[in-house]
């Protein structure tokens, strides 16, 4: 079998045309001699029944009378068939009587049947009973040769087999012949196929000759030389593609084998790795990374070459002539759709001018872009480093809190130009008086940082805060003038104060409020009492809620007297917290407070409405005349609160009093905080009837400018002027300008803290419209104004009457 | 056994071959039997229905030596059908029978004159006396040389429709096909 395999297609078939014809024909001839030889021996058979049953049949009168000669002449006429070799005739006793030999035969009948030797013998033979009656009365033994049988058996075997050799030789020559009908195609079909190859043209088809299942080859193969064309037509208009877009691509492009050599690079990816000519090679591109990057991208590129996993890094690449450029790198495993790896596809992008920007970003992330200083970020990652350090070490570190005194006021005033130069200018010299170790940073508009670190003692802080004072308070020269700013220091120690970044920036911050309440320009230790006064504050605060809930306040008015005629023109009302076990709260100890924390809003309507709605029944009762006015201080928060105007209308149109019966007190120092926005609020309330006033007047840092813009009716002059006098001519000085100036600009003068009657006499020789004070009346209950309201009605009555 | 006795009978036969005309040796005549019994197998009986009793009524003359043998043959069974031997008197009425026995010693004449009574009711006739064929019987046997020899009339039996087995006929030494002589 394994021979016949390896020979060609045409011999297979000749040898297989020739042994099937070969074996069919062996077997139809063994079938048919087979069958021959049978039928030759049944025909015999047959014929020996015939002959013997007629023998038989015809000897029974012979037999049973024994008619010896008759048997024989019975026997005899089996001469006629040559085949019969000899007959014998046995009686009832099986005994021999009658016989013939045709032959000259060895072997004669015996004269007993039984040793008749029989299936031994070379011859056909059959036994007849010879029947009388029913009654087998003796035998009849025919045994015949075969002779014929073979002999034709012969001749028909080589007639056979000459004829079998004529079949051989013929199927031999059709076969030769005829197995080019097969094979011719197929050689065909291969010489069509070594000419695609060849030729790498997919275009050929090949030739379809006949119908048959040769022909549905060549038909099914050119159907799949179809596919392939286009397959193959798409592959290349894919790479075509490919190539064009890796060309025009801004990224780097790069294209590895399974073996690791670079198989293909874009002209960016030679631009970038300033390779023009060269063969890439993949180590030599290894061998120019950044040291610091050379392994992790080793292990990133072995897990993409091992296991296949994608990567991706930044890494720095570093030239011929040492400048570094970063490029981000990407890489990828390609595979088949088996799963076969392909090899490694990958890009290449310059990176350098994004990682520039990223730097100056960051930079931008920590430091103030204006003065070039720590930004707050930064000055709490160092502050955090630096706290934890204290700790591991002997020494301390300070924080110092400045905040520029008024910085908001010269940046309104001479442009924001000048505020960005006054605060670099700042900036330097604030780094000029620090070590190299030491942190400067801006956190804020005006607000800034020094972190001071390895510092032994106090007095070393002290020594830079005071240097550092000296050195602001010299005038900045900006834009051609000299401009002045001073700033407010607080000061902490770490790890004394505290070992929380917090809560020493909380410190720095209570101890930097203290050095701005003691008059700004100045540097002030933290200390506990700080805190103490924080937590006090914070129980202020509690109460106060409780207060407003529990409606603990108490208002109490101050007569406003006109100096001329003793006359009351209106009432300024104060007020007062009546604690349940602290007792009577002045208001300098909870305004503050509530100012700070908001609630001074609630306190503020409270007081409102509670001091219209009395004014309005002291009106109705007559006490009062018809234009007095109740006045009602405002804080810096009521002020600017956007609801003020609505609250102070409803509570008008409730309490039933006209609003020139109000008159809103704003201190000086309050307008001056945002001047045109308050100038607007002013205008705002004043078109609605309601009078104001402006307190503490002379404390503040109004210009006249400004002052003949505000839409006010009162100016009062702060008592710290009228306490003086007749001692200090200046403030009587002032207090007389001030009141004329007023009426100039048709203000009337209230002057506040009257205690004395000199100073009640200068203030009516200087034409001072209204006054207040101790000496005209203290601050009173509302039934003590009432008391007073009678008695002043009285007196004036009564002087009225003298009068006249 | 068997050989031996009929070696003995042979030789017996051949010794008193001279004796044959006249006197028929005692072996023939027991063998007489035998050849009737045998004789009347090769005859074609009529299909007769077997469930019927239907013998074959053998007659043979009071005065015939061999009666006494012919008792061997007496109920034996030929083509299905029992041989009853009957003994008749010379003179007395043998229509009845199917085989007549004619033994030696009744003359030829006896079946001459009886011919057309025999033939009307078709009696095979068997004689062993010489020219019984001749004259009108229609199967005729005696030994010669120890030998069956037969004698047929072909013609009797005709005229008595007797059918003889072709076999016989073959093996007859004589077949006459006249009446009578």
């Amino acid at each position: 079998m394994k021979l016949l395999q390896t020979q060609t297609v045409r011999t297979k078939l000749v040898i297989i045309a020739v042994t099937t014809s070969t074996l069919i024909l062996l077997l139809t001839t063994a079938a048919f001699l087979s069958l021959e030889l049978y039928f030759g021996h049944q025909d015999l058979n047959k014929k020996l029944t015939v002959l013997g049953q007629v023998i038989a049949e015809r000897s029974t009168a012979a037999l049973t009378f024994r008619d010896e000669r008759q048997l024989k002449t019975n026997l005899l006429s089996l001469e006629a068939d040559s085949s019969v070799v000899k007959s014998c005739i046995y009686d009832e006793e099986k005994v021999l009587i009658a016989s013939h030999l045709m032959t000259q035969d060895r072997q004669s009948c015996p004269q007993m049947m039984a040793t008749l030797k029989t299936n031994e013998s070379p011859y056909v033979e059959q036994y007849f009973p010879i029947k009388l009656d029913n009654q087998i009365i003796g035998t009849l033994y025919i045994a015949c040769h075969d002779n014929d049988i073979i002999s034709r058996f012969k001749q028909v075997s080589l007639f056979a087999i000459i004829i079998l050799i004529s079949a051989v030789i013929i199927a031999l020559l059709l076969a030769t012949k005829l197995q080019r009908i097969v094979t011719s195609p197929l050689r065909l079909l291969a010489t069509t196929i070594r000419n695609i190859i060849q030729r790498n043209d997919f275009s050929i088809r090949a030739n379809k000759q006949h119908d048959d299942e040769l022909g549905h080859l060549a038909d099914i193969f050119n159907e799949l030389l179809s596919k392939i064309e286009s397959e193959h037509s798409s592959l290349k208009s894919s790479e075509e593609k490919f190539r064009k877009l890796t060309s025009l691509s801004p990224v780097g492009i790069f294209q590895i084998n399974p073996e690791g050599e670079i198989i293909y690079v874009n002209q960016r990816w030679r631009e970038i790795n300033n390779i023009k000519h060269q063969e890439p090679n993949l180590q030599a591109w290894f061998a120019n990374l950044h040291p610091d990057d050379s392994l992790p991208l080793n292990k990133l590129w072995h897990r993409l070459v091992t296991e296949h996993e994608d990567m991706s890094s930044e890494v720095r690449l570093i030239a011929k002539n040492g400048s570094i450029s970063w490029v981000y790198i990407q890489a990828t495993s390609l595979h088949s759709k088996e799963g076969k790896l392909l090899g490694f596809l990958g890009s290449v992008s310059d990176i350098s001018e994004l990682k520039k920007a990223q730097i100056q970003m960051e930079n931008l992330a920590f430091y103030d872009p204006l003065t070039g200083l720590a930004n707050r970020r930064l000055f709490k990652n160092r502050l955090a480093k630096a706290v934890k350090s204290v700790q591991r070490t002997n020494t301390s570190i300070a924080l110092l809190f400045l905040d520029l005194d008024q910085f908001k006021r010269v940046n309104d005033t001479l442009g924001h130009d000048i505020g960005d130069a006054l605060l670099k200018e700042i900036a330097r010299r604030l780094d000029h008086n620090v070590r190299e170790n030491d942190t400067v940073s801006r956190i804020g508009g005006d607000e800034f940082t020094i972190l001071l670190t390895d510092v032994n003692n106090t007095n070393d802080v002290r020594i830079v805060a005071q240097k550092i004072l000296q050195s602001l308070s010299r005038p900045f020269m900006l834009n051609g003038q000299d401009i002045i700013s001073t700033v407010s220091i607080g000061i902490t120690m770490t790890p004394e104060d505290s070992i929380d970044p917090n809560t020493l920036m909380k410190n720095a911050d209570l101890a930097m409020y203290r050095a701005k309440e003691l008059g700004r320009n100045n540097f002030q230790f933290f200390s506990e009492d700080m805190n103490t006064a924080i937590l006090h504050n914070l129980e202020i605060e509690k109460e106060l809620n409780s207060a407003i809930k529990r409606n603990q306040f108490i208002l109490m008015y101050q007569p406003k007297i006109r100096i001329a005629d003793n006359t009351i023109t209106g009432v300024e009302t104060l007020v007062r917290w009546r604690h349940p076990e602290k007792g009577i709260i002045p208001p300098d100890n909870f305004i503050p407070i509530a100012e700070e924390t908001g609630q001074i809003i609630k306190i503020g309507a409270w007081v409102l409405e509670h001091s219209c709605h009395e004014m309005g029944a002291l009106i109705r009762e007559g006490l009062m005349p018809e234009d007095s006015k109740v006045a009602v201080n405002l804080s810096a928060k009521q002020f600017s609160d956007p609801d003020l105007l609505k609250t102070v209308l409803d509570i008008l149109v409730q309490s039933k009093i006209d609003p020139l019966n109000l008159e809103l007190e704003i201190t000086e120092s309050i307008i001056m905080d945002d001047v045109e926005a308050a100038i607007q609020i002013m205008e705002t309330i004043k078109s609605k009837g309601i009078h104001l006033a402006i307190d503490d007047f002379g404390t503040g840092y109004s210009s006249l400018a400004y002052l003949k813009r505000f839409p006010i009716d009162v100016l009062k002059v702060d008592r710290s002027f009228v306490k003086d006098i007749p001692e200090d001519k200046t403030d009587m000085a002032i207090t007389s300008a001030v009141i004329a100036m007023a009426h100039k600009l048709s203000m009337r003068v209230v002057a506040e803290g009257i205690e004395t009657q000199e100073q009640l006499d200068f203030l009516r020789d200087n034409n001072c419209d209204d006054g207040q004070g101790y000496l005209l009346s203290r601050p009173l209950t509302l039934p003590q104004l009432h008391h007073f309201l009678v008695s002043n009605q009285k007196a004036t009555v009564k002087r009225t009457l003298s009068e006249q | 056994m068997k050989v031996s006795l009929l070696r003995t009978w042979i030789l017996c036969s051949l010794i008193s071959a001279t004796n044959a005309e006249a006197n028929e040796h005692p072996d023939e005549s027991a063998f007489t039997a035998t050849y009737l019994y045998q004789l009347a197998k090769f005859i074609n009986w009529p299909n007769i229905d077997p469930m019927q009793h239907n013998p074959l009524y053998l007659c043979a003359f009071d005065s015939d030596p061999a009666n006494d043998d012919l008792q061997k043959i007496h109920l034996r069974q030929v083509q299905g059908r029992e041989i009853k031997v009957h003994y008749l008197k010379e003179h007395a009425e043998f229509s009845t029978c199917d085989i007549l026995f004619l033994h030696r010693k009744i003359s030829n004449a006896f079946v001459k004159k009886h011919y057309d009574s025999l033939s009307k009711n078709k009696i095979l006739t068997i004689g062993k006396r010489d020219g019984f064929a001749n004259h009108g019987g229609i199967i005729q046997f005696s030994l010669k040389e120890n030998l069956l020899d037969v004698e047929i009339n072909f013609q009797a039996a005709k005229d008595a429709n007797i059918q003889i087995n072709a076999n016989l006929i073959e093996i007859a030494s004589k077949v006459y096909y006249q009446r009578q002589s």
